[in-house]
């Protein structure tokens, strides 16, 4: 049964072998994108393109422009007198925010009278402009004077956990685990099966005296270990290139990895069982794995702003629950005690998942 | 000319058999349209809070309350201890954990800061810094109400977005992404079609010379790719209210060299490609994944390192995406986005004419 199983799993590695613009794609594809993950995006936001527009010309004035330019997050692109050419500034992206210093306004402070600095932002990315402006009152209030209340004032005191310099890799990579294992298993599977559909070899291999578990379990395990490789390496280049840490326990990581594995296996073979035709089955399998992966997991995203209606539908994206355990265990060094509803939602889906796909390709066989 | 137009009306003759194309053609963009719309806000609404008072005075109450009533936060538990505020943290059940601490009310009362903590988990970043953001908002309004407060005033004006609503940013470029994919994905799918099931070579040996050949077929996806934006458009201008600033023919005129890379792409993967499967994962993988990362669509380009800031002027995506948010949003024309455009016509030259040429070795 064993050997059976093997001969199978050898014959399924041979030809990954022979193919080998797609087994590049299986493995250069994770590299290509930690990478581009790590290194290339960010949504911190720095570099912000400032105009300052001084109408006052005063002291107070050049050193509230010091001020921002001191923060490291602005590079003046121009000095202006007045705001005539602000408009072209900001139609043709040279500009995304200005700093206007009324005429008036070193004389206001110096008298202790309130006074008003204009900033102009350009909204059309609202991310970064709500960080931008969040920067921008930061700097002001770091450099207003400030009028004695009735009270104290209220001050807050931020502590970051797990990710104190708010790195973007960190937060990204776990996300980006979650994303490749998502499409190579799933697609990857449902597609060794429909090949063998269309070229008539999956008569030929009913024809000899295999079972069909020993088949089906033949077939899906060269999958499994190419994807958890490709796990493993993207988890091991996460933490030697960017410093991702390892924080929680391995054993957990494999054992909650090897549930969301099996869950896809599953969801492949199934997909497997609808289609006639390789074609039918990569887009079945891209539009089921890569595009709620990538937006309703909480990947990129955060699910706690979609609208309501759309956060039901994550409940049942498998890289959700996925995605809170690994940064659970990655980042937070969470324990079981943690995450054990995410677990539990894995565990279902990759028994709902290989049953349902196991019995239907059976009975189709 | 004859023989282009008879191409054209034949591959779109093809594209009305097969059963499965036609759904996957017109309900894959609305879908698109619909989940990036929705889904791809990086407005974070509410911000689960957990708070824990030690302080448990009037004023720290008030402060509960400004937290409260301030619409950013939904309140997950209020503990009365520091590790257990801890594990709401690391279970994920929070997002921002507030700590007032001892003391607060009697600082605040005789005029000194009172000081508060704000934990934050940094494992979603984007959550996290909005958050944050969000409290400092709520302790500045609570310390002005107080009399404390800032003798300069910063007053933002907000252009083209002044409701900073994500959608009016990410909407618009997904027009770009569908564009992207159906034609790129179509002509590259269509033509390794022909050549796997040996109908290419009966093509070529019809007295329809290849340029003839490849321009009929491209321009009937062209054709197909134009319908998709018009068909998109609707949805995005009466259903998610993105205003469309600029003028409509500008976009439809800039939208004509953006499709002649997306071509010349297909063109240039059915080159490379021996099967459809193949096909399919380097036009996905290869041209279109690093194209959505590395365009500005979604990651500001600015906080790349150089080398990827350069590596990103070789994407047609980059300067579509400008068109697409310069015309709808900020209402320009090609007076401002000739430089896209030149771009384009320059990249989708270079592509197809590197698509033809391997594309004729291929028969060779």
């Amino acid at each position: 049964m064993i050997r059976r199983t093997l001969a199978v799993a050898i014959k399924e590695f041979l030809h990954l072998r022979r193919d080998p613009r797609t087994a590049l794609t299986l493995l250069a594809m994770p590299i290509l994108l930690i990478f581009i993950f790590g290194f290339a995006l960010s949504f911190d936001v720095k570099h912000i393109r400032l105009v300052l527009v001084d109408e006052d010309g005063t002291r107070a004035g050049r050193e509230v422009a010091e001020a921002f330019l001191r923060s490291g997050y602005f590079d003046l692109v121009s000095h202006e007198r007045d705001g005539r050419k602000l408009n072209a500034l900001f139609d043709r992206g040279r500009a995304q925010a200005a700093l206007v210093v009324p005429n008036g306004y070193g004389a206001a402070l110096a008298d202790g009278r309130p006074t008003t600095l204009q900033f102009v932002l350009d909204g059309s990315d609202a991310q970064m402009a709500t960080t931008i402006l969040a920067y921008a009152r930061q700097i002001v209030a770091s450099i207003s004077p400030v009028v004695r209340g009735r009270e104290g004032a209220v001050l807050g005191l931020p502590v970051v956990w797990y990710n104190p310099e708010l790195s973007s890799a960190r937060f990204l990579v776990p996300g980006l685990v979650a994303f490749i294992l998502a499409i190579t298993t799933v697609i990857a599977t449902a597609l060794s099966v429909v090949r063998e559909k269309e070229r008539g070899t999956m008569e030929s291999l009913r024809a000899t005296p295999l079972f069909a578990p020993e088949l089906l379990v033949g077939k899906t395990l060269p999958y499994l270990l190419v994807a958890s490789g490709s796990a493993a390496g993207s988890l091991f280049l996460a933490w030697a290139l960017f410093g991702v840490p390892l924080r929680g326990s391995l054993f957990w990581l494999g054992v909650v990895t090897v549930l969301f594995l099996a869950g896809g296996l599953g969801q492949g073979l199934f997909i497997s069982t609808l289609a006639d035709s390789q074609q039918v089955a990569f887009q079945l399998g891209l539009l089921t794995t890569m595009l709620p992966t990538l937006l309703l997991s909480g990947f990129i995203f955060p699910i706690s702003s979609m609208p309501t209606a759309l956060e039901w539908i994550t409940h049942l994206i498998p890289a959700r629950y996925f995605l809170v355990a690994l940064r659970g265990i990655v980042l937070k060094g969470a324990g079981i005690e943690v995450w054990w509803p995410q677990a539990g939602a894995l565990a279902i889906y990759a028994v709902v998942a290989l049953a349902a796909g196991t019995l239907r390709l059976v009975r189709s066989l | 000319m004859r023989s282009l137009l008879n191409i054209l009306v034949k591959e779109l003759l093809q594209l009305r058999r097969d059963p499965k194309i036609l759904p996957i053609l017109f309900i894959a963009p609305v879908v698109q349209l619909l989940v990036l719309g929705y889904a791809a806000t990086t407005d974070v609404k509410r911000v689960e809070l957990a708070l824990c008072d030690l302080d448990r005075t009037a004023a720290s109450r008030a402060l509960v309350e400004a937290f409260t009533s301030s619409g950013y936060f939904r309140l997950t538990a209020s503990v009365d201890s520091q590790p257990a505020l801890d594990a709401q943290l690391q279970g994920g059940k929070a997002r921002l954990a507030l700590t007032i601490l001892p003391g607060f009310g009697a600082e605040r009362a005789v005029g000194r800061p009172g000081r508060v903590q704000l934990l934050t988990d940094g494992s979603d970043a984007t959550t996290g810094t909005i958050g944050l953001g969000y409290a400092q908002a709520v302790l500045g309004s609570v310390s002005s109400r107080a009399g404390v407060r800032p003798l300069v005033e910063l007053r933002p004006l907000v252009l083209y977005n002044p409701d900073l609503l994500s959608r009016n940013f990410m909407v618009p470029a997904t027009l770009a992404l569908i564009l992207l994919v159906m034609t790129m994905m179509l002509t590259a799918m269509a033509l390794v079609r022909e050549t796997e099931i040996g109908t290419m070579e009966q093509l070529l040996v019809t007295p329809i010379g290849p340029g003839e050949l490849i321009a009929g077929k491209l321009l009937s996806y062209a054709l197909v790719g134009l319908v998709e934006v018009l068909s998109a458009l609707p949805i995005v201008l009466f259903w998610f209210r993105v205003p469309l600033r600029g003028s409509f023919l500008t976009l439809i005129l800039l939208t004509l060299p953006f499709m002649l890379c997306t071509l010349g792409l297909g063109l240039l993967v059915s080159t490379l490609a021996h099967t459809q499967q193949q096909a399919m994962m380097l036009a996905a993988f290869l041209f279109m994944l690093p194209q959505i990362y590395l365009s500005g669509f979604a990651f500001p380009i600015q906080n790349m390192p150089q080398v990827f800031q350069y590596v990103t002027y070789l994407m047609p995506l980059r300067y579509y995406v400008v068109i697409l948010r310069g015309v709808f949003l900020k209402g320009v024309g090609l007076d401002v986005l000739w430089p896209q455009a030149l771009a384009l016509v320059f990249l989708g030259s270079v592509i197809l004419t590197l698509a033809r040429l391997r594309f004729r070795r291929r028969l060779a």
